[in-house]
């Protein structure tokens, strides 16, 4: 079994195109992107299981903000969730949502904000009143003397890799409804998982791409509780 | 010191300071994320938002001269745009620093106290005229 995905002029042209049906809405899905290993050259082998930690974690915390926000999870985060729509940084984004024109617009912008405010809020819970949606990555990527930059590369990777989500799930939402953003953001963000490092997931014995989709999943939240 | 400040006389390059200076104020109190919004909105009903695309980027490099439009109906359009900025998602009465900030810049244009307290019962007590012996204590702080 083989997952399918598009390129960037491909995922480009849909993204300007309309949506109108699942098929549409599954092949926007399927723009991987480019993992944050890529990003860099002339990594030690520690380093690189470093930046794939951080890329996990990171695209794990991703999902797990989508999801609260989206009103999945469990009772006590989205009642904190709820609660803290009265407080900022949130209170900025149900602000925000209530100037937009469009009230087809509206919903999906919130869910857009409230994202980017909490990806944006670092581990002491501090934020920027002036950049409160700048998408900072969690975790510290190994560096030397002579690559200050390499924060600041996973930084803008991050910040492009959540964009690119939440721009299709945008699309999405007005063409096809909360329930499909939804899912378009989880099978999106699974194709990211599995094209970033498909040597990771055995697929061959699946028989749909949906199944193999769920295998990567599997796999993913696995590896990922062993290192917990 | 500003050496190289140019100075400038102009009512829109004035209103266009006064915005900034009311969003100084809203930042303390909220995030970019909402005021942009509230002031990209309100800017573009009341027809203003050209006059911020022309002069915001600019006024690092201009001493503003206190200049208010000759127009009545363009003044008011101002100050009810400063109002309802400050006013958008926050209570004003609750957030006495974003009023102090308001009332600072509003003393400055030369209303006339009528015109100040229709606004004020407008935007701090959501149109509701029987606060107006209330309106008319909190014009003090306008005056």
């Amino acid at each position: 079994m083989l997952i399918n995905k598009i390129d960037e002029d491909e995922y480009k042209r849909l993204l300007e195109s309309d949506i109108h049906t699942k098929q549409d809405m599954f092949l926007l899905a399927s723009y991987p992107y480019v993992s944050l290993l890529s990003k860099y050259n002339n990594m030690y082998s520690d380093e690189i299981r470093k930046v794939r930690e951080i890329e996990d974690d990171n695209i794990s915390t991703f999902l797990h903000v989508v999801s609260i926000v989206f009103g999945i999870g469990s009772e006590e985060e989205i009642s904190a969730f709820r609660k803290s729509l009265n407080v900022e940084p949130l209170r900025s984004a149900v602000i925000a949502a209530r100037q937009e024109y469009d009230p087809s617009e509206k919903e999906a912008l919130f869910f857009e904000l409230a994202c980017k405010i909490l990806l944006s809020v670092d581990e002491q819970g501090r934020y920027s009143r002036l950049d409160a949606t700048k998408v900072r990555i969690q975790g510290k990527i190994p560096s030397w003397p002579f690559s200050t930059n390499r924060q600041k590369i996973a930084d803008e990777w991050y910040a492009n890799f959540v964009d690119i989500k939440l721009k299709g799930m945008k699309k999405v939402y007005k063409s096809l409804g909360v329930e499909n953003a939804y899912k378009f953001v989880v099978s999106s963000t699974l194709h990211s998982l599995y094209f970033f490092a498909p040597s990771r997931y055995n697929i061959s014995a699946c028989s749909s791409e949906d199944e193999a989709l769920h295998e990567v999943f599997r796999v993913f939240n696995n590896l990922k509780n062993k290192r917990l | 010191m500003r050496l190289f400040a140019k100075s400038v006389t102009d009512p829109d390059v004035c209103f266009c300071q006064n915005v900034v200076e009311l969003l100084s104020g809203l930042s303390d109190i909220t995030t970019n994320v909402a005021w942009v919004a509230i002031t990209r909105r309100v800017l573009t009903e009341r027809g203003l938002m050209g006059i911020i695309e022309e002069h915001a980027e600019n006024l690092s490099g201009y001493i503003v001269k206190e200049c208010y439009p000759s127009d009545r109906d363009v003044l008011m359009n101002h100050a009810e745009a400063l109002f309802e900025i400050a006013s958008s998602g926050f209570n004003l009465l609750e957030n006495p620093h974003v009023t102090y900030v308001l009332s600072r810049i509003i003393k400055k244009m030369g209303l006339y106290n009528s015109e100040k307290k229709q606004l004020i019962i407008k935007y701090i007590y959501n149109g509701d005229k029987s606060c107006e012996s209330l309106a008319e204590a909190f014009l003090e702080v306008f005056s």
